[in-house]
């Protein structure tokens, strides 16, 4: 055999076990994990899945009693019905989150302690706020890739004076501190660690090393008596396990893509979605090396856009009411309501209520013949 | 009784610093230093009657109010400039390192990082 025949064998045998890896599922873990980094994915998700009670921590205000109950379907780490509330209030050119008042998430289910103690069934709405806004609860497949990737490169994609002229311009928005976000619909949070360490005070009112006090009610201490258990109510070792499972989950591999839905992916670049929706990001280093440098099809800038007044809610540190980050597509096979707040029921009607910076991909798209729609949603099912 | 022999002058010299570290070593600790409390946020309200602002800072969603006092010895920077408490604007990112007076959080020094509106940190 020759020199050139033997590579090509090899190489060629390197794309045959690659393409036959096993796709990865809603719900599996990234590849090649440590056997110990596999325990911990295990034992995270039964911390995820753990129901809490007022007795274990739960309270006096939530929304959920579980991290599983919101991001369930179809499987831990998936999506929810779930729909929170938010508030803010804007006062150009300054956001004010309420804190004083209790937002930014108004909680809407109480204790029976807190409500015999003060007759309320929900965190009351700040009466400063200036905006109301809805928020369902996306999947958290592949956060932990979008963790890792670099702020330079989100940064790369910073058009704010829209010197391409595209109609997209895109800009960062940054945390209370100072760093740049890129969790949470608004782009609040600078870290997966961060947004998972305050997702159980604000969703359960459980209390954490990270955060060992409690979530006030409208800006008011909770009443004495009603949230017995001592600060903080889960340990640091709980709250690592948690982090573990939603950093290892993986993206799920695209479905096989019948021939329109390749054609809806060309389409889906050609009228202009890749605009926002960055086909592909890479990561930066990590010490975990399953999810070092990797590809991961995110489909999003990780950044604002004004998505134009109809879709307007809330401000949030930079954000402006308009302002929204490009929603990841990650598994979006599996959600079943779309939009930040669930108010398209199809994926056509979400690319219908897209405005501002995305009017010009919504054209696109209504534009295409029936056929040619079809088949770009084709292939978002894929996923 | 023998008496004892004297001990060279050059023989304690060369022991001193030996017997004074070990004084050192056995020395009882000092009472630790209470770590400042640092918290790095932004300018929510600044009240100047009473030199006084607030930060919001947080972890995720789980903001927290953070109510600063300072006192006339309280550096206040801006690009390592010393600025005065009026140039603490709402919306400014500020790093404050205090220390807790009673029930009050008291600023020894505070940082000015940026104004609103300005280029965000970021990480590798």
């Amino acid at each position: 055999m020759s020199r050139a025949a033997w590579w090509t064998t090899v190489a060629a045998l390197i794309v045959a076990v690659a393409a036959c890896q096993r796709p990865l599922k809603p719900g599996d873990p990234v590849r090649g994990l440590t056997r110990d980094q596999r325990a911990l994915f295990d034992r995270g998700r039964v911390v995820f899945d753990s129901v809490f009670t007022p007795e274990t921590g739960l309270g006096p205000l939530f929304n959920s009693i579980a991290c599983g109950e919101c991001h369930e379907d179809p499987v831990a780490g998936g999506v929810g019905d779930e729909v929170e509330v938010h508030a803010s209030a804007f006062r150009p050119p300054v956001c004010d989150p309420l804190v004083q008042e209790g937002g930014i998430v108004i909680q809407q289910r109480v204790t029976p302690a807190l409500k015999a103690a003060l007759g309320i069934d929900s965190e009351p709405f700040p009466p400063s706020a200036t905006g109301r806004a809805l928020r369902t609860s996306p999947v958290v497949f592949g956060r932990g890739l979008l963790d890792l990737v670099p702020d330079s490169l989100i940064l790369s994609y910073v058009d704010s004076a829209d010197r391409n002229g595209d109609s997209i311009s895109g800009r960062p928005n940054r945390f209370f501190d100072g760093r740049l976000g890129r969790f949470g619909r608004k782009a609040l949070v600078p870290t997966l660690a961060e947004f998972n360490a305050g997702a159980f005070p604000i969703e359960m009112s459980v209390t954490n090393p990270a955060v060992p006090t409690e979530e006030t009610i409208g800006g008011n201490p909770i009443p004495a008596g009603v949230d017995p258990v001592p600060e903080p109510e889960i340990n640091q070792e709980a709250t690592d396990l948690t982090d573990a499972f939603v950093r290892f989950l993986a993206a799920p591999t695209p479905l096989k893509a019948t021939s329109a839905a390749r054609r809806g992916r060309e389409l889906f670049a050609s009228v202009g979605c890749t605009g926002c929706h960055i086909p592909t990001l890479r990561t930066g280093d990590s010490p975990i090396a399953a999810l070092r440098h990797k590809d991961v099809a995110a489909y999003t800038d990780l950044l604002l856009h004004d998505m134009g007044p109809d879709l307007a809610d809330i401000c949030l540190t930079e954000a402006t009411p308009s302002e929204f980050r490009t929603e990841p597509l990650i598994g979006l096979r599996v959600a079943q309501q779309f939009l930040h707040d669930g108010r398209a029921k199809t994926l056509e009607q979400a690319i219908a209520l897209h405005g501002g910076e995305g009017s010009r991909a919504r054209d696109g798209f209504l534009g295409l013949s029936e056929t040619e729609r079809a088949a770009l949603i084709a292939f978002l099912k894929t996923l | 009784m023998r008496k004892s022999p004297a001990v060279p002058a050059w023989a304690v010299l060369a022991a001193s610093p030996v017997l004074l570290l070990s004084l050192l070593v056995q020395r009882p600790p000092a009472p630790p230093v209470a770590p400042p409390h640092v918290f790095q946020g932004t300018v929510q309200a600044v009240q100047p009657n009473t030199a006084t602002f607030d930060i919001i800072t947080g972890v995720g969603f789980a903001l927290r109010l953070i109510h600063i006092r300072t006192a006339p010895e309280t550096q206040i920077t801006s690009n390592q400039v010393t600025v005065a408490f009026s140039d603490i604007k709402v919306g400014d990112i500020v790093r404050a390192e205090c220390r807790m007076v009673d029930t009050v959080l008291v600023a020894d020094r505070v940082e000015k990082l940026s104004a609103a509106g300005t280029a965000p940190e970021t990480r590798p």
